[in-house]
């Protein structure tokens, strides 16, 4: 990858790493992230997701290796603002982030603390409560919001600050059906856009969308590659993974004689071409 | 996320819209309104002065259109310390005595320990009014704002004034959330049949366990905290330092009238003083 | 057909009434739960099912409007035996930190047993099978410290309090939401396993879609305080359109038939897992 926005080499991170429950999170990582890719980082419960979320951004520290952003350096003082205003970050629970009582004020408050000016600052704020569907309820408390409703909020409070990357740690798992995928249609539009995507998750279909996927296991990455690789992986299992629903039908399927192609991965994928081969029979 | 039915007793803290006109006064004259309104309540002086100071502070609740009751139901759970601090005034006053009624050793029930109890009770509900009058009527970003405005002069001499504002603005907003959070422990813990129900009084028969309802609490007020520290340093939060401001406040006309209604409530009740009034 | 172990008729509940705050929670609810069952409660976040939670383990006493009998007892009764119903009816909240009572895992799994008598052995056996059916190794877990716990393990200690008083009925709010695949595989197989062998009866509230099609033997729909439907989860699998609408979805296996028969395949539309639309898919392409 020519040109990465954020290189991760040889991370290592430890838990209260002098006390009696230390825990090992991360162990040698190395992997990069794209300018404007979208990547899914999944893993068993406890495989260091989380941890390695946070370290992009510099909110933890690698205790080995290094994290550099845009070629700034995490561990570097100096940059702290410039990297965290570059990834932004949206965390799984909204209801613990808000520090205002209005949305308008809520999606500005990152911007506020750069000190961008007035003028740009409401330009901004409109233009991110557009992009989230917020623009009517700017005025409402952020706890009357359901629960799609606070998660939106939660990503245009980042994109306030203008970031290269969006990072989202398990910020569907709380939401309804709908609401879910109305949050990933959200994604891929600001994707669209130019964002870069850090999408952790459980819910294998959301990793069918990533261009790349890494996979960690006990704090070690397991696997590096498209979604395909993953999927296609002897023991997922084993690794606290599953196939994505479609896939699951597909499987069962070629095992009991369809021609189905290997790489069926998502379900527009698999009718298409449950229809082809029906076109093909005689 | 459901409220539970403690939060009727917890009305401070709460932002109630109704639109009245002390909701569209500006944070700063409603901050400096709960100050002054506080000398006014510390300078009056006599039952008549207190009695009328409290009617007058009854009527501006009024005017914020917030409901009497709900206001004053935050008293609720104090009830039990007031009533013994009443108590305890009237018996030991030591003060200048009035009439004496019965003097035994060192318990001595006095007018002047009925006047202080009296006048207590007073002031205390109009403190409770007077915070409800800001709480209730002004948003937490607004309050913050209201403070770090009135702060900024000081930060001159190093007072960190956003930081401060902002922790008030945020333990006003996180009360409510723990009253709750505090309802949800006791009902599970009821759940797994660890406390035993008495009615009403249920707190003191389970008063041994204690650390097992406060334990509880403290670590999820601290994961909140921890949570939200982290969502603020990944919003770049520098404190007061360099930021801009979405929100401007302005003082209008309202403002100053309200301003100096509070400067001529101070001065009156300063100048009754003066009079022999009971 | 034996009686239900919990029965509740046109419950209504308004939180904080009197007051500005005031919320209607639930209106006219209805809720079934036979022995040996394993239901589910789906809605949108605040359709009121948590509320409807707390009335099955007696937390909430219908004292607005409506009927809740749970394991034979009338809960608005005040002769209703608490205790014993709590023995019998298992909760665990959203939020399993809050139910936490002892300071290491062991202990706070053997705390509903140890008030049964049981003999020390027999606790011990009890606990680390509670434990072990839930996924934590009895011997690495059992003296750990609670607080120290991640999320997801705590909420399965929370299950494994619950379930080590073998209860009748585990009410259980979203009870594998951050639990990766593997975790949640481990769970039905218990839910499933307790249901066949004890006739245990398990309450799930869920917004899974497709857990729940695997899952659950009946759902009921919330929404806004309101049931919109109820019956054998096939029955409400089906109402794709009336399920969209209040901001569900079918199990995604059903989607899948639904987009194939709409566009001139012969498939039932009636799935609920990947497994029955693998074979209805075969059943139509082998025509």
């Amino acid at each position: 990858m020519s040109d990465p926005l954020i290189v991760v080499e040889n991370l290592s991170y430890c838990y209260d790493l002098d006390g009696p429950n230390a825990i090992q999170a991360l162990d040698g990582v190395s992997l990069a992230i794209g300018r404007g890719s979208y990547t899914a980082v999944i893993g068993h419960n406890g495989s260091g997701k989380s941890t390695l979320a946070k370290c992009l951004n510099g909110l933890l520290l690698p205790g080995a290796g290094t994290v550099t952003v845009n070629g700034m350096d995490t561990g570097d003082p100096k940059h702290r603002y410039a990297i965290r205003a570059l990834v932004g970050m949206v965390f799984q629970n909204p209801d613990n982030q808000f520090v205002a009582t209005t949305v308008a004020e809520e999606a500005a408050f990152g911007g506020e603390n750069l000190g961008v000016r007035r003028q740009d600052l409401l330009s901004r704020l409109t233009q991110a409560l557009a992009d989230t569907g917020l623009s009517d309820l700017s005025e409402r408390n952020p706890s009357t919001l359901s629960a799609g409703q606070k998660a939106r909020l939660a990503i245009a409070s980042i994109l306030v600050m203008r970031p290269a990357c969006l990072v989202l740690d398990e910020s569907t798992a709380l939401l309804a059906p709908v609401a879910r995928q109305g949050l990933l249609e959200l994604i891929d539009r600001l994707h669209a856009q130019g964002l870069a995507i850090v999408l952790i998750t459980h819910q294998m279909d959301e990793v069918v969308r990533a261009e790349s996927v890494h996979v960690l296991d006990e704090g070690r990455l397991a696997i590096s590659g498209t979604p395909l690789d993953v999927f296609c992986h002897p023991d997922l299992a084993g690794l606290g993974l599953d196939l994505p629903p479609a896939a699951q039908i597909a499987a069962g399927l070629r095992q009991r004689g369809l021609p189905l192609p290997d790489d069926t991965l998502d379900s527009a994928q698999l009718v298409q071409e449950l229809l082809d081969l029906r076109e093909a029979k005689p | 996320m459901a409220s539970y039915d403690t939060l009727r007793h917890v009305s401070i803290g709460q932002y109630v819209p109704t639109g009245s006109l002390v909701h569209r006064l500006d944070p700063r004259s409603k901050l400096l309104w709960l100050m002054l309104g506080i000398v006014a309540l510390l300078t009056a002086r006599g039952y008549w002065v207190n009695i009328g100071l409290l009617l007058f502070i009854l009527g501006l609740v009024r005017l914020a259109r917030l409901p009497l009751r709900y206001v004053l139901s935050s008293v609720r759970p104090a009830l039990p310390i007031i009533t013994l601090l009443a108590i305890m005034q009237v018996l030991f006053y030591a003060g200048p005595p009035g009439t004496v009624w019965l003097d035994w050793g060192l318990v001595r029930i006095s007018s002047g320990g009925v006047r202080l109890m009296m006048v207590s009770l007073l002031r205390f509900v109009d403190l409770l009014c007077l915070t409800s009058l800001l709480t209730n009527t002004t948003t937490s970003g607004a309050i913050t704002q209201g403070i770090e405005s009135l702060l900024r002069p000081l930060s001159a001499v190093g007072l960190p004034g956003h930081q401060a504002a902002l922790i008030v603005s945020i333990a006003l907003r996180f009360l409510p959330i723990l009253g709750e959070q505090m309802e949800a422990i006791v009902q599970a813990q009821h759940a797994r049949g660890a406390l035993v129900e008495h009615g009403r009084w249920a707190v003191v028969a389970n008063a041994r366990r204690a650390a097992q309802l406060i334990v509880p609490l403290l670590v999820d007020a601290y994961r909140r905290a921890d949570e939200l520290v982290l969502a603020m340093r990944a919003r770049c939060y520098q404190g007061g330092v360099g930021r801009t401001y979405l929100v401007q406040l302005v003082f209008t006309g309202r403002d100053w009238l309200a301003l100096s209604a509070a400067v001529a409530l101070v001065a009156l009740t300063i100048g009754l003083r003066l009079l022999p009034i009971p | 057909m034996s009686e239900p172990l919990v029965n509740i008729r046109a419950l209504s509940h308004t939180y904080l009434a009197g007051t500005p705050l005031e919320t209607r929670a639930l209106t006219g609810v209805d809720l079934t739960v036979q022995p040996a069952e394993i239901a589910a409660l789906v809605g949108p976040g605040g359709a009121g099912k948590s509320t409807l939670a707390h009335y099955v383990n007696a937390l909430l006493r219908p004292v607005q409007a409506g009927q809740v009998t749970v394991l034979g007892q009338d809960t608005a009764s005040p002769d209703c035996d608490l205790g014993r119903l709590r023995q019998g009816v298992g909760l665990v909240l959203q939020s399993p930190h809050l139910q936490l009572l002892e300071r290491f895992v062991g202990d706070d799994v053997a705390f509903g047993p140890r008030r049964q008598e049981l003999e020390r052995d027999a606790l011990r056996e009890r606990v680390r099978w509670a434990m072990e059916a839930v996924g934590l190794d009895f011997e690495r877990f059992k003296d750990r410290r609670t607080f120290s716990l991640s999320g997801g393990e705590m909420r399965r200690m929370a299950i494994a309090g619950v379930l080590a008083t073998l209860p009748q009925l585990v009410v259980l709010d979203e009870a594998t939401t951050g639990l990766d695949p593997r975790g949640r595989k481990l769970m039905h197989t218990m839910l499933r396993d307790q249901r066949d062998t004890r006739g245990m009866s398990a309450l799930i509230i869920s917004n899974n879609m497709d857990e729940v099609a695997a899952l659950a033997d009946s759902v009921t729909v919330l929404d806004h305080g309101r049931t919109v439907l109820s019956g054998a989860t096939r029955e409400v699998m089906c109402r794709g359109q009336a399920l969209r609408q209040i901001g569900l979805a079918p199990p995604s296996a059903q989607t899948i038939c639904a987009t194939l028969s709409e566009s001139g395949l012969s498939v039932s539309t009636a799935v609920l897992s990947s497994g029955e639309a693998e074979e209805t898919i075969w059943q139509a392409m082998t025509r």
